[in-house]
């Protein structure tokens, strides 16, 4: 018995040892420990032989087992480590290739800048009112402190719906629309497209967009306008833009005052690095940006708010000039053109 | 409006620098436009006297003339042929650099020696005129005297943009007194020197006011026997400077005073008044005038008219008639100075679209204190350059009832108060004195303030308040930030949609666009919008052309353009969104609408190298749409076959959305008949939808279900339909069975060919079994799926393929 069994070893070792694949070492496997195989039938045979002659032949008979099945699982070993080995010699992407294209839209400059300018205003903790786009004559100027036959009305060329009706010159009749609605304290903002009567060039559009905000409470000052604007103009042109406010006129304020920041391109020095005058602000360092005021108290007694006991403070501005400013866009009508090349910047 | 730095420091001493200047001005409100120095080349040409004048020994053409210099006498050799012994003349000396870059020397011409040269107008760019020769300087010119500064040529001129509520700033004396009250500088008016003659005005011309209401003041004079020529050279290089062009001594003169004393003035002649009588009075009836610039122009009634004995000589304000003006054989005038209601100009100069220096001031207002001085002036400037002799008196008449102005009530802790500051009393009345208003009641805590007469803006407390703060300067107001208590939506719900869906809308492929919202007639009526706009297009009254002449009904004519302008410019595809208002008007109502479009066409971008293009079809929007409507958990959306709603549509490629069972838009390919139209070079897939609608379906919230603890069991079933069947009617149907166990239904293919008969498909569902609360069983799933699919059958007309 331990004859053939050694027989029988030296037999598989030389078939494993001339084996050179899966397919021939799993031939081997069925055909020496297959249910069928020829150790296994050696194994069956240990059942017959004499009880005392069993165990030591038993145990022969599983060391040779053993000895083949590790024989078989190193050659599997090494035969899957070599193939890794030179899967990994030869296995490449070439990086250079272009990705796959996932579809993927832009979004429009105006709406990146408003959204900025929104957030912002509304973390302050204003809220965002909307109104009509054709506006009554009231709303959009008699009740902003702008009469009939003043010379303010020269400052909005109109387009005239009808006889009453025009098209919102500005954002500020939403203001009265707000505070006709409900009492103070107010903290509003208001955005969307406003209309003037201009001919298209690169500076005029007839349809552009504004921002307009007001806080309407007791006790707000014009230093707390001043305040607001400057963490506004801060957190939208970044930390060191520096900000004036100086007297100007708008109907509907009183004080009022344009708001410039530092050039966003000279930073206000006023000149390029290259030395020559910076020509985004005219070599002045400054950019106007805003425009406001206190709420002039006759917009309030129009709205039926008693001035003597409320105060408040408004202000806006144009969302192209800012997007005009911000990605150094020279021509407002790529705004409204919406040509791809120009929209897929962004 | 431009003034120049020279002329401004005859009325004020100016110790700033011209930059300092205008950053002083921008900082009080008044915006300086530009700064511009101007230095000529020639500071070297003085002014000299000629001597002699000689025939040139060696030259026909030519003078040789001995001009005498403040130390010396030069011979100069000169071409022209204008100047006598005595002239005062331009010396350009050898060093001149004149205009057109030419460099004077000392020369010998045909064997003369020549120290310098005459200089006409025109070389030294004074003038486009020739003259006729060298330039002959009034007598009153010095010798040795440079004529920079003799013209007042160098100058610095800054150009202001005036906001519509400081008329008062629109001239020299208007900068001068803010100059004044900003420095401390003291202002000085020369005073106006004029000596009258014998002859009574008021007997040779007579004034009457016969609309108070619309001019509370007329003063005229009249001068005689002037005779029409230039304007002194000084005068004509300053009216050019600050842009205008000088006429004759008379109408710069009546210029040259409106823009240093902001009253504008007009000079008629008084030969050509009929009757010897002027009326300011309304127009009366509607009727033909040609004014002074050729036009005839169309007055109507109430139109303040100046008039003679028989018509209308000038629009009051805002432009005179041609048949008074002065004309060079013009030797007798009436000079004008008038408070014309600032509205009555207004409504007249707009109606005519007439836009002159004089309308401008007027409408902002002009001092109604400053009428007869700055009469008075123009007179002095037109004797000075005109000669003639001023007739006794000044022709005058004011509206009755104008009283002196009523005192304004000032609090200073009002100031404070609405300032956010903590200003002393008296540094508060420094900046009212400095304007000139005065300040009375100061021990009380209401000060009474008189605004002097040019300053007709401030009209109550708080303009006083800007004053103040605007004189002592905005930069000392602290800035605070108050802590915002308010109520309100925040972002709110439409905002908030809006942004999710933009952002949706680009993570499908979509470019967010903006479109005007001004179409014209026929995109209106070929694209009528959504059916709930049910009034008629919005037309405008004023359209700036044609192609916007209403305002749209639909955001998808802006979308075609876009389109059809990017295929121009080479796009392979497009697709793009925008959201933005439509229109509409019924009665006298008018309806907006938020709302979405979209559009996409052409051929999408490979995926990956390789991949075959293909054109874009309704599965792309209505994907992009699916995944808009997920992103805001609405899922109770349907797709319908449309009717005739939208006829813009392709009848077989276009649905209905319904929301709710509530149409809230189309989609579908564009009509083959809008695409020839518009010549489009393929096939646009558009949708417009209701965005307030869709706000409105929007869950406000959305609620977490329980994970599933079992498995779902599925089961297909694929049917042949004729081809008209629509998918969803299996789903519908299966649902309408509301099996609590059927979790889901979907279909996962179509399938047309062999072996489908022809003008039939097949469509394959899957449906997914589920039950909470143990693992269905293999044979409970199929007795539920045959009983269903026996249902199916029953009720639709499909055949099961097995």
């Amino acid at each position: 018995m331990k004859a053939t069994l050694d027989a029988l070893g030296v037999e598989i070792d030389e078939a494993l040892d001339a084996c050179r694949s899966d397919d021939d070492l799993e031939r081997i496997r069925i055909a020496y420990l297959g249910r069928k195989g020829r150790l296994t039938e050696v194994m069956r045979g240990v059942g017959v032989l004499p009880a005392e002659e069993r165990p030591a032949v038993g145990e022969l008979v599983n060391q040779l087992k053993r000895r083949v099945d590790e024989h078989i699982g190193a050659l599997r070993d090494r035969w899957e480590s070599e193939r890794r080995v030179q899967a990994l010699a030869s296995e490449r992407v070439d990086v250079s290739l272009p990705g796959r294209v996932f579809a993927h839209g832009h979004v429009h400059p105006l709406t990146a800048v408003l959204d900025d300018a929104l957030g912002i205003l509304v973390s302050l903790g204003f809220s965002i009112y909307e109104g009509p786009h054709i506006e009554d004559e009231h709303h959009n100027f008699t009740a902003l402190n702008i009469p009939a036959d003043h010379p303010a009305r020269d400052m909005h060329d109109t387009f005239f719906v009808d006889d009453t009706h025009v098209l919102r010159t500005h954002t500020s009749p939403v203001q009265i629309r707000v505070m006709e609605n409900q009492e103070p304290p107010i903290a509003a903002i208001v955005p969307g497209p406003v209309y003037r009567h201009e001919v298209e060039t690169v500076k005029n559009s007839a349809m552009f967009h504004q921002v307009e905000g007001f806080l309407v409470d007791r006790h707000v000052t014009f230093g707390d306008l001043k305040g607001v604007l400057g963490l506004f103009v801060q957190r939208m042109f970044g930390d060191d833009t520096r900000v004036r406010f100086r007297p100007s006129f708008f109907p509907f304020t009183e004080p009022s005052a344009e708001v410039d920041i530092s050039c966003v391109i000279c930073r206000g020095s006023r000149k390029l690095a290259t030395g020559d005058p910076c020509r985004v602000c005219k070599a002045t360092g400054w950019l106007e940006i805003l425009g406001s005021g206190l709420i002039h108290p006759e917009v309030f007694r129009a709205v039926g708010y008693d001035p003597e006991k409320v105060s408040g403070f408004a202000f806006g501005m144009g969302v192209e000039r800012m997007a005009m400013l911000k990605y150094g866009i020279t021509d407002i009508r790529h705004f409204y053109q919406n040509d791809l090349r120009f929209l897929s910047q962004f | 409006m431009k003034i120049t730095l020279n002329w401004l420091r005859e009325l004020v001493d100016v110790v700033l620098s011209p930059d300092e200047l205008a950053d002083t001005l921008v900082m009080a409100g008044l915006e300086v436009e530009s700064v511009d120095e101007r230095r000529p080349s020639w500071g070297s040409v003085e002014i000299a006297r000629i001597e002699s004048v000689q025939p040139h020994p060696n030259a026909d053409r030519l003078r040789l003339c001995q001009v005498k210099r403040a130390h010396e006498s030069v011979a100069v050799v000169c071409g022209a042929s204008n100047m006598q012994a005595g002239d005062l003349v331009a010396l350009a000396v050898p060093g001149t650099v004149l205009p057109d870059g030419k460099h004077i020397e000392q020369a010998t011409i045909r064997g003369q020696s020549s120290h310098g040269m005459l200089c006409s107008a025109r070389e030294l760019a004074l003038s486009d005129e020739d003259g006729g020769g060298i330039m002959i300087l009034p007598r009153d010119a010095e010798i040795g005297v440079s004529l920079v500064s003799y013209l007042s040529a160098e100058d610095t001129i800054l150009e202001l943009s005036v906001t519509p509520n400081r008329g008062d700033c629109l001239s020299v004396l208007g900068v001068a007194r803010e100059v004044a009250a900003l420095t401390g500088a003291t202002l000085r008016v020369p005073a106006v020197k004029i000596v009258e003659g014998k002859a009574a005005a008021a007997r040779i011309v007579s004034i009457e006011v016969q609309a108070p209401d619309l001019c509370s003041r007329y003063c005229g004079r009249v001068v005689r026997g002037l005779r029409i020529a230039p304007s002194p050279l000084w005068m004509q290089t300053r009216l050019g400077m600050v842009g205008l062009r000088p006429i004759n001594n008379v109408v710069d003169a009546t210029n040259y005073v409106m823009l240093e004393r902001g009253q504008p003035l007009h000079a008629f002649d008084l030969a050509r008044i009929r009757g010897a009588r002027i009326t300011a009075r309304r127009a009366g009836n509607r009727q033909r005038y040609e004014t002074l610039d050729g036009v005839t122009r169309e007055l109507l009634p109430d139109d303040l008219v100046i008039a003679d004995a028989e018509g209308p000589v000038a629009l009051a304000g805002v432009i005179g008639g041609a048949d008074s003006e002065i004309r060079a054989e013009t030797v007798d005038i009436l000079l004008e100075s008038a408070f014309f209601v600032p509205e009555t100009v207004r409504r007249t100069a707009r109606r005519l679209g007439v836009n002159t220096e004089s309308s401008y001031r007027f409408e902002r207002g002009v001092d109604p204190g400053g009428t007869r001085t700055a009469l008075d002036r123009v007179t002095e400037l037109v004797v000075a350059h005109s000669g003639g002799e001023i007739a006794r008196g000044v022709l005058e008449q004011r509206a009755p009832g104008r009283r002196a102005r009523p005192a304004i009530r000032l609090r200073p802790a009002r100031v404070n108060a609405l300032l956010g500051t903590t200003f002393k009393a008296t540094e508060m009345e420094r900046p009212l004195k400095a304007l000139g208003a005065v300040v009375s009641g100061k021990g009380s805590a209401s000060w009474r303030v008189v605004p002097p007469s040019h300053r007709f803006d401030i009209q109550n407390e708080v303009d006083l308040v800007e004053e103040v703060a605007r004189l002592i300067g905005y930069d000392r107001v602290p800035a605070t930030v108050p802590s915002i208590v308010a109520g309100g939506p925040g972002m709110g719900p439409t905002r908030d949609v809006e942004q999710r869906l933009r952002e949706r809308l680009r993570s499908g492929g979509f470019d967010e666009m903006v479109t005007l919202a001004m179409v014209s007639a026929e995109d209106n009526r070929d694209f009528p919008g959504l059916p709930e706009l049910t009034g008629r297009a919005v037309t405008l009254a004023n359209p700036l052309s044609v192609d916007a002449a209403e305002l749209r009904r639909s955001l998808l004519p802006g979308m075609l353009r876009a389109f059809s302008e990017n295929r121009r410019q080479g796009a392979e595809h497009v697709a793009g969104f925008t959201i933005g208002r439509v229109f509409a008007r019924e009665d006298d109502r008018y309806q907006e609408l938020q709302t979405l479009a979209l559009l996409v066409a052409g051929s999408p971008p490979a995926t990956t190298m390789g991949e075959a293009r293909r054109a874009v079809d309704f599965a792309d929007l209505k994907g992009v749409l699916g995944l808009m409507f997920a992103e805001l958990h609405l899922d109770r959306v349907r797709w319908e076959r449309v009717g005739t709603e939208a006829g813009y549509l392709h009848p077989g490629k276009s649905a209905r959305i319904e929301i709710g069972g509530v149409a809230c838009g189309y989609v579908g390919a564009l009509h083959p008949n809008a695409i020839a139209e518009r010549h489009l070079d393929a096939e646009p897939w558009v949708a417009e939808l209701d965005l307030m609608r869709v706000v409105q379906y929007c869950p406000r919230r959305v609620i977490f279900r329980p994970l599933p603890r079992f498995p779902a069991v599925s089961r297909d079933i694929a049917v042949v339909v004729d081809d008209e069947f629509p998918a969803q009617r299996v789903i519908d149907a299966v649902e309408e069975v509301a099996e609590p166990l059927v979790e889901d239904v979907r279909v996962f293919d179509q399938y047309t060919g062999s072996p489908i008969p022809s003008g039939k498909k097949s469509l394959a569902y899957t449906i997914a079994y589920r039950a909470p609360n143990r693992t269905l069983t293999d044979d409970e799933v199929n007795a539920m799926h045959e009983q269903l699919v026996a249902r199916l059958v029953r009720e639709l007309p499909l055949e099961v393929r097995r």
